[in-house]
């Protein structure tokens, strides 16, 4: 018990995301809140039976097809459907599926589908799906599909990659904005991405001062202390940035849980850009 | 007073209507299909016009599918770099913007097949890519021959794997993986 409750105090991070995963995150319907004998709650019943099995796998698929066919109102089904043929290239497939989804429950479920529309950067579908997400349906809280962080950070790096980065330091703001009532969601990449905006913005003292309490939040990312050295270098800090890129390097090995997030695709550093800086 | 007569109108009315009903069936485009598929999603059935039939997959319920089960040796970048220095663009290409999205997969041999390829439009829509956009990006892929099973210590394993084509005015704007 002791050891555990030691791994808790040095891991706080990943203990308090083990805790708050599965309030963050989308999970599982409750077949209970629709009629005994609806199609929606049969619907529901058989969707809980698919998730059983692999994702992708054929039981899975032909459980989820007599979902559809018994309750067609019965969003979930066509979302979890479309996971797989996303994860899988299918995407003419999936999108067909979550679009779907969005018209029997927009509130719920265009955030999937502006996920996908980031990760392949189809930049201004995903802005617009996220724009009816939160100025039409006023959501609140929603996180990307792996909790990264919450969606308002993928609007705000779509506009950033659109050539709008204001817009998408306005965004960034209005979420770091919630987090002064609500300091527990904080994200574990938010500061990181606001100083990138603000880096990109030309505002290099409020891109270091983001940057610096991202390393106070989450240290890890090489990303960050590349940001920090190319700030520091326009500053003729000579010193402090190659300290800052050698640091980004051994964080892209994977010195203590290094890494460059996927999450950020269009603004990763790789291991050319730190090499071109050493 | 002579009565007028309204039949002339109605007539009138009745075509124009029936002609906008029909017109509004022939536009509406559903936004969606549901696609049945009746094997696991990962695996990609032979097809005797396009496949080689000495390809052979030996369990197709064991696909592993994750981004990055099936490496490229070089890494990330140089598959990037690959892809982009293979890649022949023509003028006939200038019209395409939109993705080609490429799969495949890899036997318990070691061996690489069953190469697909798909046009879509930026919401993923199906698209018809112009000339032979879609067979060049499907045969650039092909000629990749330098996989790793990096990730996996079983050497009989199976994958699945997709490479997305970001094409701007006919040129490679992104290789997604």
């Amino acid at each position: 018990m002791a050891r555990l409750i030691t791994w808790c105090y040095k891991n706080h991070w990943m203990t308090l995301t083990l805790l708050f995963a599965p309030l963050l995150l989308h999970g599982q319907v409750n077949c209970l809140i629709y009629d005994a004998a609806s199609g929606e709650r049969i619907a529901c019943e058989l969707s809980l039976r698919a998730i059983q099995y692999r994702q992708g796998s054929r039981n899975s698929q032909l459980l989820f097809d007599k979902a559809i066919e018994v309750g067609p109102k019965f969003a979930w089904a066509y979302y979890e459907k479309s996971v797989p043929f996303f994860k899988r290239g299918l995407l003419a497939e999936g999108v067909s599926l979550i679009n779907k989804a969005i018209d029997l429950e927009p509130k719920n479920y265009l955030y999937y589908r502006a996920y996908w529309y980031f990760y392949n950067r189809s930049y201004a579908h995903c802005i617009e799906d996220l724009e009816e997400l939160y100025t039409v349906h006023h959501e609140s809280f929603t996180n990307t599909p792996g909790g990264e962080m919450e969606m308002r950070m993928i609007l705000a790096m779509a506009y950033a990659q659109s050539g709008e980065v204001e817009k998408g330091i306005e965004w960034a703001q209005h979420l770091m904005d919630t987090y002064k009532e609500q300091p527990h969601l904080k994200g574990q990449y938010d500061h990181h991405i606001l100083g990138v905006l603000y880096y990109l913005n030309n505002r290099p003292l409020m891109a270091a001062a983001q940057l610096e309490k991202q390393l106070e939040v989450n240290a890890r990312l090489a990303d960050t202390h590349y940001y920090l050295g190319l700030i520091n270098r326009e500053n003729t800090n000579s010193t402090l940035a190659q300290l800052h890129f050698k640091k980004a390097w051994a964080k892209l090995q994977g010195e203590g849980g290094g890494h460059s997030p996927n999450i950020f695709e269009g603004f990763n550093v790789s291991a050319q850009d730190i090499e071109g800086m050493l | 007073m002579r009565p007028v007569s309204y039949l002339p109108l109605i007539i009138l009315l009745l075509t124009f209507s029936t002609f906008a009903c029909l017109q509004s069936q022939a536009n509406h485009q559903p936004k969606y299909k549901i696609p049945i598929v009746t094997h696991d999603l990962s695996y990609i059935p032979f097809d005797p016009l396009l496949d080689d039939p000495n390809f052979q997959i030996c369990d197709s319920t064991k696909i592993s599918s994750g981004r990055n089960r099936l490496q490229y040796a070089a890494g990330r970048n140089t598959l990037r770099s690959d892809i982009v220095s293979r890649f022949s663009p023509q003028s006939a290409y200038e019209s395409f913007n939109g993705y080609i999205v490429i799969r495949f997969l890899a036997n318990c041999k070691g061996q690489t097949g069953r190469y697909r390829a798909a046009s879509l439009h930026l919401d993923f829509s199906p698209a018809q890519a112009p000339s032979n956009l879609e067979q060049h990006a499907k045969e650039v892929v092909m000629g990749l021959n330098n996989w790793s099973r990096a990730t996996e210590t079983n050497a009989n394993a199976e994958y699945s794997k997709f490479i997305n084509l970001k094409i701007k005015n006919g040129k490679i704007d992104h290789v997604v993986l």
